[in-house]
């Protein structure tokens, strides 16, 4: 084989079952990260989230804890690694993605999203200045300085003007 | 629902999946995938928001549809 030695970048997100509990969680996602490393893989990035709600049930389960792993990976031990995780029964789902270059992943922590604050803040949005705040107003600037002159001035205005126009 | 410009600026290579509030903006109330002519995405960033997004649903960050 030519292309033994070639290893990709990869990223995999699991979800693991709620039942295991935040401490063994923990112990499952080291084993992984155990069983990466044995295969001939490095990890590089360690995110657990810990426990989350499911957007929809999984098996059943409306919670689980996630974990990320971004890692080197070894491309023909891949098929062995993703059988071990179809067969733990702790993971209920995972992810494996072939990551991009100068790929930075999100922490978990900023994965947030929270339904009805999203939708208070498009409500808000949406609220308008009234109709006729908006429209603009037609301000004759030149007019009002005119007027502004009292009526004596006028007349003298008036009077230049005219003395103007005969000389 | 008024077209929109698209909300990734600049160009984009890559969308994360876990970017949820991001991929939000691409999904209507019903969690459907907004098409192109309301996203006002281009054809390689609707590409990209529907992969990410459809990883994201697989991965119970998002819903298939709001029940």
């Amino acid at each position: 084989m030519d292309n033994e030695s070639i290893s990709k970048k990869y990223e995999i997100m699991m979800l693991l079952s709620p039942e295991l509990g935040e401490d063994q969680a923990k112990k499952e996602s080291e084993k992984i990260e155990k069983e990466i490393t044995e295969l001939g893989g490095a990890v590089s990035f360690n995110d657990f989230w810990g426990k989350k709600r499911l957007a929809y049930p999984v098996r059943k389960f409306t919670e689980g804890y996630y974990q990320v792993f971004l890692f080197t990976f070894p491309s023909e031990n891949l098929k062995g690694f993703e059988k071990n995780l179809k067969l733990n029964k702790g993971v209920l789902r995972y992810l494996l993605t072939v990551t991009p270059k100068d790929y930075t992943s999100i922490y978990g922590s900023q994965v947030a999203i929270n339904e009805e604050q999203y939708w208070a803040d498009r409500k808000k949005k949406k609220v308008r200045e009234p109709m006729v705040a908006r429209k603009k107003v037609f301000v004759p600037t030149e007019m009002e300085h005119e007027s502004k002159d009292t009526v004596e001035e006028r007349a003298k205005k008036l009077d230049k003007i005219l003395s103007d126009e005969i000389l | 629902m008024k077209k929109r410009t698209s909300p990734m600026k600049g160009d984009i290579k890559h969308l994360d999946y876990k970017d949820v509030t991001l991929l939000r903006k691409f999904t209507t109330y019903f969690y459907k995938i907004k098409p192109r002519y309301y996203s006002g995405a281009g054809l390689r960033q609707q590409k990209m928001i529907s992969q990410a997004i459809k990883r994201a649903r697989f991965m119970a960050l998002i819903p298939y549809v709001r029940s």
